[in-house]
């Protein structure tokens, strides 16, 4: 049987997505890396010169006096004017850290960790997944209760998806909190990425309504 | 299920097989042993009449309840 044309299209259009999101994710990773690289020479580009222990935190910031206050500036290269500016997301880069760090802070980032592999795995294994339903929809066995388990699958990995993201983004404030305090700002926590909550609920609705009207088809398969 | 299916039991009585009763009452012979096995989830009244008709019998010959 040959797979329909809507989804051929919309396998296209998958693969299509998949590829150019790993292909931003690989890209990102490089830049940070030779970011990285080049900071590293200007700063600390004298070997003689001891590379002491530093801090990477990627955090949500909201102004102390509310949100649109814009509490910081920035100059205009343009005009030399300092315009008025609002930090939201922001990444800091620490090279002062206490002597000693406690043993939560230490546990926090085992966790951290943990859950950002956690996370990689799940984008590893959920095209899997996607390829075998499209699999076995193009041969035309759309009630299959395999198609059913793994559209749940989806479904669920996109909760766990959110799930990993709230507790990651948690972790990521509490251990900020330990090191630092922003001038004007405040560490604030804003989940934003509810897209992986509100997909694998839908597909979670979906498989459910796939796996009644496969108990209608399969009744009415034995009806004689 | 409670319902049992006797229809194994009607074709012996009436000496008929699988493939001669699913000609003479049209309906193909998985069909008709889906419903023989039991595995059936529902008959229709026109299948039924058709068998009636063909065994002679009433529908309570072919179907059983048991609790």
């Amino acid at each position: 049987m040959h797979m329909s044309k809507k989804l051929y299209v919309y396998c296209i259009c998958l693969a299509i997505i998949y590829v150019v999101s790993l292909g931003h994710g690989i890209y990102e990773m490089l830049d940070a890396g030779i970011g990285g690289f080049k900071l590293a020479q200007r700063e600390f580009g004298d070997a003689n010169v001891t590379v002491s222990p530093y801090q990477v935190l990627g955090l949500h910031l909201q102004p102390n006096d509310g949100i649109a206050t814009f509490p910081s500036t920035i100059l205009n290269e343009k005009t030399g004017e300092n315009m008025r500016l609002e930090i939201r997301e922001s990444l800091l880069f620490l090279t002062q850290l206490p002597e000693s760090i406690p043993l939560y802070v230490k546990v926090l980032k085992i966790i951290y960790l943990l859950l950002t592999f956690a996370f990689s795995a799940i984008f590893i294994y959920l095209p899997f997944i996607i390829y075998r339903i499209i699999k076995s929809v193009s041969k035309e066995q759309f009630y299959h209760k395999k198609n059913i388990n793994n559209l749940k699958k989806v479904g669920i990995i996109s909760l766990f998806g959110f799930v990993i993201k709230v507790i990651t983004g948690f972790i990521m404030n509490m251990e900020a909190a330990f090191y630092v305090q922003v001038e004007g700002y405040k560490i604030a926590f804003r989940e934003y990425n509810y897209s992986f909550l509100f997909i694998g609920l839908v597909i979670l609705v979906l498989s459910e309504i796939i796996s009644y009207t496969t108990g209608m088809k399969e009744e009415v398969d034995l009806t004689v | 299920m409670s319902i049992i299916v006797n229809l194994d039991v009607m074709m012996a009585k009436r000496k008929i097989s699988l493939n001669e009763l699913s000609e003479k009452v049209d309906i193909t012979p998985a069909n008709l042993s889906i419903l023989k096995t039991g595995k059936a989830k529902a008959i229709r009244f026109s299948t039924l009449e058709a068998l009636c008709k063909e065994l002679n019998c009433q529908p309570g010959d072919i179907l059983a309840f048991e609790n």
